[in-house]
């Protein structure tokens, strides 16, 4: 990777009509913009990029709690939890009690390891007014790390909330965490059905199904997320893999045992 | 209202546009990610909270039965027998079980790897557990849960203190009991020896050292027999690596000067016997090993006193048993 490729250059100030390749003319380039791109970002699983977007919307303004939530959201996705949860706190501190803030805090304690206290915080979350498709994510994932079966309640709610493909997708990737593909397969298939041009819904949904043994399957679905974005490198990769893979006895128990 | 900074409902702050804050997030070190990466699968990261589930478990557990917990104040003082009941105002036990503990301690340290030690040793921390159930039945423990108490004590007292105590001592001294010994020392005879004196110094004339004694053949001298010479061996240093030592008419010549050292059974010695001690050795006349027949030859006396450095398993300086022999070898 070239070494300053990600180094965000401001505007020029000898000419401050020029703007940064990534600002479009004919737009307003305001915080609403950045949320805008980073929820794109978001659907397409390029969880790196968005978390630079919610950044810069912050930068324009710091008063969008949906840039701190959407921050601390993809630190949980891209692992760093310890990261996320400093994150939540901070936020926290100028947004009080805010139901978002406190999921996404709760989140990050849970895949932390600290479930007792994800537990009060997602409770505190529930507490509050209003609803949304992220608190009851949040509350599935808890009861899912507890092992509870009630899962499946909280994360028919979410998608009740709210009809976004990414709200299936998010479940999806939560249940992927915690190693229960059968469940996330079901999701993935709903956010496919309402969002069937998305690569990275097809690619995720390969995943799933290559780690259940559903071979063919996964085929199909790369088939599909290489026909919508041809330089997907992740879907060829994997599609090389199923490709070249011989038989394996281990591969043929686990799928005989369900492990 | 107009000048409010915060929410007066949720104490949100109302100005944090104009507020210095960083808006980029902390993010993990290549190094910490991989770290996680390796450690998720083993489930480290829960460890946390089943500690703090039993902990909660045992604390409720203990509530239920009416018990007091001493306060942090009081607890490190359970260290030392009955320092915790001298402290509460139990002057009168508690002075009795540091007396107790510190007798038994002394002789367990005085007769120190011998069986009548151990006995002292072991009936100190007997004493010791003793005081730490007492105290903890200020709290309120019945006397049905005294059990209990003990092996809570018990467990305490061997983790937090004996041993990391016993492990510290053993660092500087090993008991060693001689099941054969020719004199000075006799069988059953103890004494102590530091393995780690020669971690950071070489071994010099003078020490007594106990050694491992190499396997070896040797010859008599007028009879045909071979003698096999194996085990640990105590004596005196009596020169190191580079030096020419002699011993003639009960005197030793090192480098042709009159050396003041002997073995410790100079009695046991030939006639007369000449040593080149090569580097990297020091020469170590086995004259207190049974092993050795005294009628071997002076060739197989030369090779069993030169003792390679890395064979020294510590110094011998001091012995516990018998009380009639109690004192520092020298």
């Amino acid at each position: 990777m070239p070494r300053f490729d990600r180094l965000e250059l401001g505007p020029n100030p000898e000419d401050p009509g020029r703007r940064p390749p990534d600002e479009p003319a004919g737009e307003v380039v305001d915080d609403q913009y950045w949320l805008r791109k980073a929820a794109i970002e978001r659907a397409q699983c390029n969880y790196e990029s968005a978390l630079r977007l919610y950044s810069r919307a912050l930068e324009v303004d710091k008063t969008q709690v949906g840039g701190w939530v959407g921050q601390v959201q993809m630190l949980t996705f891209l692992g760093e939890y310890p990261e996320a949860e400093l994150w939540a706190r901070k936020a926290l501190d100028l947004f009080k009690n805010n139901a978002e803030l406190l999921a996404g805090r709760a989140q990050a304690l849970c895949r932390k390891g600290d479930r007792s206290i994800a537990r009060a915080i997602g409770d505190g979350a529930m507490a509050q007014p209003g609803e949304s498709p992220f608190r009851w994510i949040v509350r599935g994932e808890l009861m899912l790390d507890d092992g509870q079966d009630t899962d499946r309640h909280c994360f028919d709610k979410a998608l009740l909330c709210s009809s976004d493909p990414l709200v299936p997708l998010e479940i999806a990737l939560v249940c992927r965490h915690y190693g229960a593909d059968h469940k996330a397969l079901g999701y993935l298939r709903k956010a496919c059905e309402m969002a069937t041009d998305s690569a990275a819904v097809w690619y995720q949904r390969a995943c799933c199904e290559a780690h259940l043994g559903f071979e063919d399957a996964a085929r199909r679905s790369l088939e599909r997320c290489l026909g919508l974005k041809p330089n997907h490198d992740e879907a060829r990769a994997l599609q090389t893999k199923l490709a070249n893979r011989s038989w394996s006895a281990g591969r043929f128990f686990r799928r005989i045992f369900g492990k | 209202m107009p000048g409010t900074t915060a929410c007066g409902r949720c104490s949100s702050m109302l100005d944090a546009n104009s507020v210095a804050i960083d808006v980029h997030p902390p993010r993990a070190s290549g190094t910490s990610k991989q770290i996680r990466k390796l450690t998720r699968g083993l489930r480290l990261n829960r460890a946390g909270d089943v500690a703090h589930r039993a902990h909660t478990e045992i604390r409720e557990s203990v509530r239920r039965r009416g018990f007091q917990f001493p306060t942090m104040a009081i607890t490190p003082r359970m260290i030392v027998p009955g320092w915790a009941l001298i402290h509460v105002g139990e002057g009168i036990r508690g002075w009795f079980f540091f007396g107790l503990a510190a007798f038994l301690l002394f002789l367990g340290f005085f007769f120190f790897g011998s069986a009548f030690g151990g006995m002292c040793l072991g009936l100190a921390f007997g004493v010791h557990v003793g005081s730490c159930v007492s105290f903890l039945r200020q709290g309120g423990f019945a006397t049905r849960d005294t059990a209990s108490c003990s092996l809570v004590a018990i467990a305490g007292l061997l983790l937090f203190v004996y041993f990391p105590g016993g492990w510290l001592v053993s660092r500087f001294v090993t008991p060693v009991t001689l099941d054969i010994a020719a004199a000075p020392f006799a069988n059953g005879d103890v004494v102590l020896v530091n393995p780690r004196a020669f971690v950071s110094s070489q071994p010099k004339p003078g020490d007594i050292t106990l050694h491992r004694q190499a396997r070896q053949g040797l010859r008599g001298r007028g009879y045909e027999g071979i003698v096999i010479a194996e085990g640990e061996v105590i004596d005196r240093i009596l020169a190191q690596g580079g030096d020419k030592a002699t011993w003639e008419n009960g005197k030793l010549w090192v480098n042709g000067h009159e050396s003041e050292l002997r073995p410790l059974n100079p009695d046991r010695m030939p006639d007369k016997i000449t040593w080149d001690v090569p580097p990297g050795h020091v020469l170590v006349v086995p004259t207190t090993s049974v092993a050795i027949d005294p009628r071997i030859t002076v060739e197989a006396w030369k090779a069993i006193s030169l003792v390679p450095t890395e064979d020294i398993l510590g110094r011998v300086y001091f012995r516990t048993y018998p009380l009639s022999r109690w004192g520092r070898i020298r």
